[in-house]
């Protein structure tokens, strides 16, 4: 795809008619491993669409760019605010794009209170990503508070086996960086 | 990771149809946490029942 092309893709983004249409190619893209920058920006306002659809899409585009590891300036602020998304899927992709990102050392503290919070999520799936994120902070950056420790040692008797495997995973890490409760 | 594990699992959604699990998170999980080095090809007979990201998919209209 050609740069013009692409540009036209991402203000296809910016319309009602044609964002449904821009967002399954920008999926299919992604899944190829596009690792175009500009794809980051255009996608921030559809972080905050109405619709959780939208917000779902967006945000999982977000997380598979993060694993492509796009360099661009991340937005970590939106990220981190939408963990307190009403919709699950969006909190759980938020947690996962905040935890791809550390592959490029792109993260910050400003996360771990918001992914503490999600330890508590009555969705499993949010939960144990929330782990994992804490888990890929401690592992990549060195990052990690011992707020967490005892929110996700309550995990390790959690329902969900792999749950209970996140938050060890992530227990493991804190605890290689000195952070222990 | 949906509690409703008790219907047979016969199809999953995320399944390619070149034997990949297409599923982006569910593989970094796997890798991660569930220590599944090189995880990529998802076996139905080995991976479905333990896979907490199975979504069963849906039967297209005849």
């Amino acid at each position: 795809m050609s740069p013009d092309e692409m540009l036209e893709l991402l203000e296809d983004l910016l319309a009602d008619d044609t964002r449904e249409r821009s967002l399954e190619e920008l999926e299919r893209l992604s899944r190829e491993g596009c690792a175009d920058a500009r794809v980051v920006t255009y996608l921030i306002p559809i972080l905050h669409h109405p619709d959780a659809g939208t917000r779902r899409r967006a945000s999982w585009l977000m997380g598979k760019l993060a694993q492509n590891k796009v360099s661009t300036f991340w937005p970590l602020e939106e990220l981190n605010g939408l963990l307190h998304d009403d919709d699950p899927e969006v909190r759980e992709n938020a947690a996962w794009a905040i935890g791809e990102l550390t592959s490029m050392k792109v993260g910050g503290l400003g996360s771990i209170e918001p992914l503490n919070a999600l330890l508590a999520d009555g969705v499993p799936s949010v939960r144990g990503m929330a782990a994992w994120a804490i888990g890929r902070m401690a592992e990549r950056m060195g990052l990690g508070f011992q707020s967490s420790v005892g929110p996700l040692r309550a995990l390790l008797d959690d329902r969900y086996e792999t749950v209970r495997l996140s938050a060890r995973y992530a227990l493991d890490h804190l605890m290689a960086i000195g952070v222990e409760g | 990771m949906s509690g409703e594990a008790q219907k047979p699992k016969v199809r999953c959604l995320w399944h390619a149809a070149d034997g990949r699990c297409s599923n982006c998170k569910a593989r970094r999980i796997r890798n991660d946490v569930l220590k599944m080095k090189d995880y990529e090809m998802c076996v139905r007979e080995r991976d479905y029942e333990g896979c907490e990201f199975f979504v069963e998919r849906p039967v297209p209209p005849k």
